[in-house]
């Protein structure tokens, strides 16, 4: 280090000039920074430094000005290292390192020098050292010599600290230089926790301490720890080699021991030597840059937690108002009363931070980029003992000026003075008492609000009582119709939870305008109302809609079909329902395929645009499917950032509302994986577009919060696209059973709870007795297979011709009904298996699927001759089917056989067409819902029955034989 | 100075009041003192008694050359903030309701004029307190003016409660009020719990089970709360002030009793914090006497002679004994130090009575519901301190006067009537008790 200083010399005395110059705390360039530290290293130290208080200011009073009374704060003075747990650490590390062979020769002799002082180090932290009272003393020798007009005979002086010993002591220590030039003074000194707002506002247990600045600031869990500290850390430090240079293995010697913890217990414990009353050092452990990598990151800590940086939403430096108040409150009272002459008060470095800044100090309060803050705070600047007094002076016609003292020097405030030093009372009191109202009026508000809004009707109503939510947090609008909340902004959007009676208007006649997206960084305010109108929901229905996977393949000509058959089919069953009552529709998911986003030019913004360009006629409350995410999106945070298109095209991902009597919840449960460079390749995909079933950690706080305002016995409705609960079997979807149970648990206060899902492509409705309070139903796909059974063109993989379900919701009764697009209402088709078997015998394409890929089961063989199959999609379980043919019952079996209509029209349709490989499978699905019995003839009438669990009969269909069997059958 | 004459004339004045109270071997029924003198209910909140017998003159040509005290706290604000805060709180609840009685309305004036006063400040030294402090200083320098004459060197020493850090301060400042020149070096650090506070686990004494003597969980909660609830009828006592006793509930308190014992508690204390009011009135003379032989009871528990803890709990006390006794050893031998100061708590500082054998400290009463025939807490009032001053003629021959709250103390050491003792009788009377303490920790560990 020596040598370091003589080559630079010279630019250490150019620096000098301006190190001792006043107190103006200007801005630094980045070379003056580095030139600072290094002409001391021991300023690398920050908070750590000790200053001589050499340089000292005393300007003369104006003419016919005389002290009359003192306020002052101070910082207590030199003590040993903050904490016992450093000290023990760095012993027990060094001490266990000497033993197992892990010190390098270095770290030998380092060991040695520690453990020869650590006897006079031990059980010792914290404590005032006797430097630290001699610098108090003097400091208290030196104002009573300076002013002695303020202390006067039996002068009475006001003492107060905090209640930590140090500062209690050097509070003594600062009296007794007081008391020793004037044995009458009437001393009183205080420590309470009564006085502890305005002594150390940034301690967590006085009267008005805000828990907010706590968790969000100060602990180790903060966000901006997270997404700026911690990888400023990791960037800057190298604790790695510093840590190396005194253990061999730095892994082993850390053991649980966070290696920047271990790292700065050394560095302050070397910065810490000047305060001691103990010989040694311990600079020689580090290098320049590590010191300057050191103190920059502290440096930037306290910018943080005790300055303007922006994170703390102005709460670290408003922290200071209370210490302002007391200071101006004081005054005023001990000015007019003229009992007390000096209000004395000690305390702790990071409260003089927070005074400064809300002082507006210099640059204390100027608000930079990370990178520069070193450039306009430096904590050296609040070295041990470092404190700020204000001098009274009054001239016969009762005009008072102050005088302001940082370390004894003159102090520039941001207004114009008296006359140099000296600066008006009045205008003291004009600039620092609004400032100090606004931070408590600040602080008053326990969270610094950065999203807030209102919610009314469209006349202006205010809407009271309605949650909104920034996707983790749901607050709640106060009467007025305002809602203020403090977010993180994760999500990206915040949004309303539409209460009954109420819908949001819709963005463009299709999408609800219950969500905003969030505009500015998480640590600037911004301002979001919503709109709700009143409406009659005592009838109302929700339209399911899922799976639409519009794609624009001129191979399937999907957009033909969808707007031939489709939307005119949508349109005149939402228009027919309208009559009974508002409709809404849900869109659970894969409203394109992301594989044809690249491929044909089509993205989910040309999806929802067509349904736009159609007049698609409802709202439409959407969640993503896994063919929603952006598949070129790999790598950290995957599952969040593959969500941005959807975001954007059609909000938030996860949501509830409620509507009539119903709350419903729309969650996302795709937590998309997407490994990187695996999987099947199309334009645009980076990864295999692999996704676990199941809700991440912010879903599952959201539901949590949702459900917690959700009264006992609310019917619940929970929209997923993938289904929850497994199809006819037992057990579950999800990735993690525990999630479901949990789940499960979760909605026991509401008895059963409706799941509504798409993703597989076919109608299943399904629970089973692990998860008693679930019932799930697994929804046709709008595109029946994906638009790919060209004959009978909305085809789903089980069978039923593809259509929507619609909930119809009254005030005592919901039911749920079935539409196919094309058909009606059907609910089965019923196959006369000896015209499928005449037809599997001579179809060229089934037979060639079936020789080449022999997935499919062979219908034609002998086996089926007279056998009759109902495929009876709208089963529920509890019901019963019963096939009789001439009015005989048959014996009836269930089976999971695949349907003959569709295993002929979709694979063996495309085989041999290139453009087709991308989305044809030769696999066979298996039904949910298919029913068998074997006929005693070839003609004999078949009538199927369907009976309910109290055995009503309520469907009867019947077939004809022989019957028919083709592609284009319905 | 004169209004330092004035506020000592005013403490002296202040305490006269209470007259002195000689310590006894036994004490008539604790019944007949109380209704001698109804102030014994203030206990450990007894203010201090300034005015104290002269001491015997010492032997000739014997001058002080070294002194060693231990001193509690001054006054203080009620230990915790719960006191006021559960009163408050009730007495706050009812009001708007219209549900105090007349005398409950009385009750809530008072309290919610002392509020502000004592909100936040549980614990914390009063002015009273602080005027103790430094009016003990004072009158150390006062008694003893040839040994600061000499500008000794003063070593104090505090545990780090504030109160205690403040009483310090205090009697410090009361020394430099006489003398700005003396140097006094003020210590609070943790470095010196295990002896300022020996019932703390930096004591190394200290095992695990001696966690419970100051909570006394597993050993005589039981018999403290009998204490009060087989006397005390806390439905009567709230129904005084409550129309409603459901309002009881808003003081946040595990029972009513325990409300109630919050009231006595805050009402004794009220001395330390003022004399425009007093709270005592609220509550009958009955249940005044019984609150206190709880309260005496749980001292008793913690730091008397009690069977309840064999003895450990003022054996402990044997580490600030010995730091006693070695660093007078020391600093005689080496004469680098001439007084020391030290600030604690009246557990540890009845805890050395006890372990002393001190007249008065020393019956042993296994029965909670005779506890008050043996012992009685007012004895440890604030600022309770016991010094030991030390005397040498020019011969070198050292003699020890011992002195508990200002009265010279005597013990049982052979040939000798004290107060004054030789110091080597002195030093092998102490090492008798410490090792009658060393042999109960080694026994009971």
């Amino acid at each position: 280090m020596k040598r370091i200083l003589v080559i630079f010399w010279a630019l250490i005395l150019s620096v000098a000039a301006f190190a001792q110059s006043d107190r103006t705390f200007r801005r630094l360039s980045p070379d003056e920074v580095r030139a600072t530290l290094h002409a001391d290293p021991y300023k690398y130290g920050g908070i750590y430094y000790v200053d001589d208080f050499s340089d000292r200011d005393y300007t003369p009073a104006p003419k016919g000005y005389k002290p009359f009374y003192i306020s002052s704060y101070a910082r207590h003075g030199a003590r040993y290292i903050l904490s016992e747990s450093q000290y023990t650490r760095i012993h027990e590390t060094l001490t266990r390192a000497r033993k197992e062979g892990n010190l390098t020769p270095f770290g030998e002799e380092v060991c040695a020098r520690f453990e020869g002082i650590y006897p006079q180090l031990k059980d010792r932290a914290g404590d005032l050292t006797p430097l630290g009272k001699k610098q108090h003393k003097e400091l208290g020798k030196r104002m009573i010599a300076n002013y002695p007009e303020v202390f006067k005979g039996a002068a009475r002086v006001h003492a107060f600290s905090t209640d930590v010993p140090r500062t209690v002591l050097s509070m003594s220590a600062f009296l007794e230089g007081l008391r020793e030039a004037n044995t009458k003074l009437e001393i009183k000194s205080d420590v309470s926790l009564a006085d502890k707002h305005f002594l150390n506002p940034q301690s967590r247990d006085h009267r008005y301490v805000n828990e907010w600045y706590w968790t969000e600031v100060r602990e180790d869990r903060a966000q901006w720890r997270k997404e700026v500290f911690n990888p400023m850390r990791e960037r800057s430090i190298d604790c790695q080699s510093i840590l190396g240079r005194l253990f061999k293995d730095v892994g082993k010697a850390l053991g649980k021991i966070e290696p920047v913890k271990l790292t700065y217990d050394f560095f302050f414990l070397a910065m810490n030597m000047t305060s001691l009353p103990v010989e040694g050092g311990f600079m020689d452990l580090f290098e320049e840059k590590d010191l300057f990598a050191l103190w920059e990151c502290d440096n930037f800590e306290y910018y943080v937690e005790k300055g303007p940086a922006p994170y703390s939403m102005g709460f670290s430096r408003a922290l200071g108002g209370y210490m302002m108040d007391d200071i101006l409150t004081r005054a005023e009272k001990d000015i007019a009363s003229g009992e007390v002459r000096a209000d004395l008060r000690f305390g702790h470095d990071g409260c003089m931070m927070s005074l400064l800044t809300l002082m507006n100090v210099g640059t204390w309060n100027e608000v930079v980029p990370t990178e520069e803050v070193k450039e306009v705070w430096q904590v050296h600047n609040v070295p041990m003992a470092a404190n700020l007094q204000f001098i009274f002076y009054r001239n016969k016609a009762g005009d008072i000026l102050v005088k302001p003292l940082y370390d004894e020097k003159n102090l520039v405030l941001p207004f114009e003075p008296f006359e140099g030093p000296y600066y008006r009372w009045s205008d003291f009191l004009a600039y620092y008492r609004p400032v100090t109202e606004e931070a408590k009026a600040l602080l008053a508000e326990n969270i610094p609000y950065n999203i807030l809004g209102r919610v009314t009707t469209p006349d202006g109503c205010p809407l009271e009582g309605v949650g909104v939510s920034d996707g983790f947090q749901i607050v709640k609008t106060a009467a007025d119709g305002t809602y203020r909340m403090y977010s993180w902004k994760k999500r990206g959007t915040v949004f309303v939870i539409t209460p009954s009676g109420y819908e949001p208007g819709t963005v463009d006649g299709i999408q609800p305008a219950f969500h905003a997206r969030l505009a500015k960084p998480p640590y600037e305010r911004e301002e979001h109302d919503f709109v709700l109108h009143p409406v009659d929901q005592d009838r109302y229905s929700m339209v399911f809609l899922t799976d639409v996977h519009l794609s624009n393949d001129p191979t399937r000509g999907d957009l033909q079909v969808f707007r031939e058959i489709t939307m005119p089919f949508l349109k005149a069953k939402i228009d027919s329902l309208r009559r009974e009552g508002p409709v809404y529709s849900a869109n659970l998911g894969d409203f394109t395929h992301e594989l044809f986003w690249g491929k044909c030019n089509y993205g989910l913004a040309d999806g929802y645009r067509t349904f736009l360009d159609e007049g698609y006629p409802a709202m439409m409350y959407s969640i993503p499917g896994n063919h929603d995410n952006d598949p070129a999106v790999i790598g950290p945070d995957t599952d969040f950032r593959a969500e941005h298109i959807f975001r954007e095209v059609m909000g938030p991902t996860y949501y509830s509302m409620n509507i009539g009597r119903q709350h419903w919840i729309m969650m996302d449960n795709i937590v998309y994986v997407n490994t990187p460079g695996e999987g099947k390749k199309a334009p645009g995909v980076l990864g295999a577009r692999n996704y676990l079933h199941g809700f991440n950690e912010d879903e599952w706080t959201f539901l949590r919060n949702d459900l917690a305002l959700v009264p006992d016995g609310t019917e619940v409705i929970l929209c997923t696209h993938c289904p929850i609960v497994r199809d006819g079997k037992k057990g579950t979807y999800n990735d993690n059973p525990d999630e479901t149970a949990e789940l499960d648990r979760l909605f026991a206060r509401f008895g059963k709870v409706r799941i509504f899902s798409g993703h597989v492509h076919k109608i299943c409705f399904s629970e089973n007795d692990l998860f008693p309070h679930l019932t799930q139903a697994m929804l046709p796909a709008l595109s029946g297979n994906m638009w790919t059974t060209r004959t009978n063109p909305v085809l789903c993989g089980d069978g039923e011709p593809a259509g929507v379900f619609v909930g119809r919701f009254a005030p005592d009764s919901s039911s749920l009904e079935f539409r196919s697009q094309m058909y009606g209402d059907v609910a089965m088709r019923i196959y006369d298996m000896n015209a499928v078997r005449s037809f599997y015998l001579a179809d060229p394409l089934i037979r060639k699927e079936l020789d080449s890929y022999g997935l499919h089961i062979d219908y034609s063989a002998k086996e089926y001759a007279n056998q009759v199959y109902v495929n009876y999609w709208r089963y529920v379980p509890g019901e019963t089917v019963e096939i009789l043919e001439n009015g005989k019952p048959l014996a009836v079996e269930r089976t999971q056989d695949e349907d003959p209509l569709f295993s002929v029209s979709f694979s063996p349709v495309w085989d041999g067409v290139p453009d087709a490989k991308i989305f044809v499978s030769h696999k066979s699905w298996p039904s949910n819902h298919m029913f068998k019995a074997q006929a005693k003839t070839r003609k004999g009438k078949i009538l199927v029955r369907v009976r309910d669990a109290s055995g009503a009969v309520i469907r009867e269909e019947t077939l004809s034989r022989p019957g028919t069997f083709s592609r284009e059958m319905r | 100075m004169k209004k330092l004459i004035f506020l000592i004339l005013a403490a002296a004045g202040f305490v006269a009041a209470f007259p002195a109270r000689a310590q006894q071997l036994y004490y008539p029924p604790a019944r007949e003192a109380y209704e001698a003198d109804p102030t014994i209910v203030r206990g450990n909140y007894t203010l201090y008694d300034f005015d104290t017998p002269a001491p015997t003159p010492a032997p000739k040509g014997f001058k002080p050359c070294y002194i060693s005290t231990y001193n509690r706290h001054g006054a203080r604000t009620y230990g915790s903030n719960s006191g006021y805060d559960s009163w408050y709180a009730v007495l706050k609840a009812a009001a708007a309701d219209d549900m105090l009685t007349p005398a409950g309305k009385e009750l809530h004036d008072i309290f919610m004029a002392l509020y502000p006063r004592v909100q936040l400040r549980g614990g914390d030294l009063t002015e009273i307190g602080h005027r103790q402090l430094r009016l003990l200083g004072m009158r150390m320098w006062k008694a003893y003016p040839d040994l600061f004459r000499k500008h000794p060197v003063i070593d104090a020493r505090s545990t780090t409660v504030p109160r205690v850090m403040l009483s310090m301060i205090e009697f410090c400042d009361g020394l430099k009020t006489c003398d700005p020149t003396l140097d006094i070096t003020q210590t609070a650090s943790q470095v010196d719990r295990s002896y300022l506070n020996p019932l703390s686990s930096t004591n190394p004494n200290t095992i695990p089970a001696d966690r419970d003597i100051e909570s006394g969980k597993d050993s005589y909660r039981r018999a403290y709360h009998a204490l009060m609830n087989d006397h005390i009828d806390a439905d009567a006592l709230l129904g005084r002030f409550l129309k409603d006793l459901s309002y009881a509930e808003k003081g946040g308190r595990s029972t009513r009793m325990d409300l109630c014992r919050l009231l006595f508690n805050v009402a004794v204390d009220l001395p330390c914090v003022t004399d425009e009011y007093d709270l005592t009135h609220f509550l009958t003379s009955d249940e005044l006497f019984c609150f206190w032989r709880a309260e005496n009871f749980r001292f008793y528990s913690v730091a008397g002679r009690t069977p309840v803890h064999r003895g450990r709990n003022w054996a402990l006390e044997e580490r600030l004994l010995r730091s006693i006794v070695e660093t007078a050893e020391a600093d005689l031998a080496d004469g680098k130090v001439q007084v020391r100061l030290r600030f604690g708590h009246d557990f540890y500082l009845i805890g050395l009575a006890t372990l002393l054998d001190i007249d008065g400290w020393n019956i042993e009463e296994p029965d909670p519901e005779k506890v008050d025939a043996v012992f009685r807490h007012y004895c440890s009032p604030t600022a309770m301190n016991m010094q030991f001053i030390f005397y040498r003629n020019d011969l070198g021959d050292i003699l020890v006067r011992t002195t508990l709250n200002d009265r010279e103390v005597r013990f049982p050491i052979a040939g000798f009537e004290g107060p004054y003792y030789p110091w080597t009788s002195f030093r092998a009377y102490c090492n008798s008790r410490l090792n009658v303490a060393k042999e109960i920790l080694s026994s009971t560990k």
